[in-house]
């Protein structure tokens, strides 16, 4: 008797002292959106996201820089299927989402990834971001800066745009907070916690979103 | 005598008329932007980690007040699966009035170009959308703000360092300091995003302390 009671105090204790522990780590290390793909989208990512780079943004950065993208691939759902590039013509490749350089990416802006609806509408969802609140998404952009002077020859710095805006096609929003090491911080990367490539917390958030 | 009275009184009507109609205009007329649905759209750019590092990054550092938005533009492009032109990145234009310098190489009067990255956009069906590239919301015109600003050469025009972290209302910022009350997030929400403030709230205490203390 004595003992059951004793294993009993030490299952609530050991409940008590580790349950909010374990909540609390998942909340703050949370930051993918709630929004989703529209169930006849072509292209999501649990098809596999497939992407088509033009010459505007080939021309610019090269073509090795964009399989960075595959590095957000790994054993689980949600994964980077194909990327397709300049000189391919993109009218083989319609369904793809587009990566290119944009004229009017603003001067001190990476890149960044608009959300469009099936009938090419731009999603007006409120605040934070359409990510985060839209269930009508079929399609995507990501416009990186015409400028590439704007990262001042870091290879790795464009590639680390790439796999971000990538992200934000899985629906990961910004971090908020300097506190964990993640590609979706945004700023030029430095290998700490504003990560150059996919970190553990990303591929936690990915599965967390998009299942194993 | 009369005839001449009553001429002076109708040409004096027809002045008050119109000069309190340019009043109106200029005071109450909705900018493009007002009343319209915002699409917030993410980006990846140069955010800083203190007030020097903005400082240092600034062409000009000024007090201003917004005037009139002038001009926009936009990036917008056909795509053949949708069989029609889409929204794409874009900026707007505003006319600013330098009330105070303190780095740069401009006058008090003088009146400077602001590019901030929004704009108005029209899709197929009419419906008007704000475009927002940017954590901050449009300045007011006839608002009065702290900026620290760098120059974008092809584009003519001036931007915020750091986006959201370039720009400060002044008002509220010189009333706080005066009355020493705490800012409060939510007043700040008629300016910046209320999703970013953990970025902007340590530069902002760094700011108020050296620019309206």
């Amino acid at each position: 008797m004595k003992k059951t009671s004793v294993v009993i105090a030490a299952i609530i204790v050991a409940t008590l002292v580790f349950l909010p522990i374990d909540a609390n780590a998942s909340l703050v290390n949370s930051y993918y959106g709630n929004g989703s793909y529209i169930s006849s989208a072509p292209v999501t990512p649990l098809t596999g996201l497939e992407f088509y780079v033009d010459y505007s943004a080939v021309s610019r950065y090269g073509s090795s820089v964009f399989t960075s993208a595959f590095d957000w691939n790994g054993d689980y759902r949600a994964s980077v299927s194909t990327m397709v590039q300049y000189p391919a013509s993109s009218t083989a490749y319609p369904d793809n989402f587009l990566i290119h350089a944009d004229p009017e990416v603003g001067t001190d802006i990476a890149a960044n990834t608009f959300y469009y609806t099936a009938s090419g509408d731009i999603i007006n969802d409120t605040e934070p971001k359409p990510m985060d609140t839209s269930h009508s998404i079929a399609w995507c952009r990501i416009g990186l800066n015409t400028n590439s002077n704007f990262f001042q020859g870091d290879s790795a710095w464009i590639r680390k745009t790439i796999i971000h805006e990538v992200g934000h096609v899985f629906l990961l929003m910004h971090p908020s907070g300097y506190y964990f090491n993640s590609v979706m911080h945004r700023e030029r990367p430095d290998g700490g916690i504003k990560a150059y490539s996919v970190t553990t917390n990303d591929r936690n958030n990915l599965i967390e979103k998009w299942g194993y | 005598m009369k005839k001449k009275i009553v001429l002076g009184c109708m040409v004096l009507g027809a002045l008050t008329i119109c000069s309190l109609f340019l009043l109106g205009h200029y005071m109450f007329e909705k900018e493009a932007w007002q009343g319209l649905e915002v699409v917030n759209v993410p980006c990846d750019r140069l955010i800083y980690q203190s007030m020097e590092e903005v400082e240092n990054m600034a062409d000009i550092i000024i007090e201003a007040k917004a005037g009139s938005e002038l001009e926009q533009k936009n990036s917008s492009f056909y795509v053949a699966k949708f069989d029609r032109e889409v929204a794409g990145s874009g900026h707007t234009k505003r006319e600013l009035k330098v009330e105070n310098v303190y780095k740069g190489n401009v006058s008090l009067g003088d009146k400077i170009v602001l590019m901030q990255d929004y704009y108005v956009w029209t899709e197929t069906d009419g419906t008007k959308k704000v475009v927002s590239l940017t954590e901050l919301k449009p300045l007011e015109r006839g608002k009065h703000y702290l900026l620290f600003l760098a120059y974008d050469k092809e584009r003519e025009a001036y931007y915020e360092v750091g986006d959201y972290q370039g720009v400060y209302p002044i008002e509220i910022l010189q009333t706080r300091t005066r009355t020493g009350n705490v800012l409060q997030e939510s007043e700040l929400n008629h300016l910046y995003s209320d999703t970013e403030h953990w970025n902007l709230i340590p530069i902002l205490k760094e700011v108020q302390e050296k620019y309206f203390r």
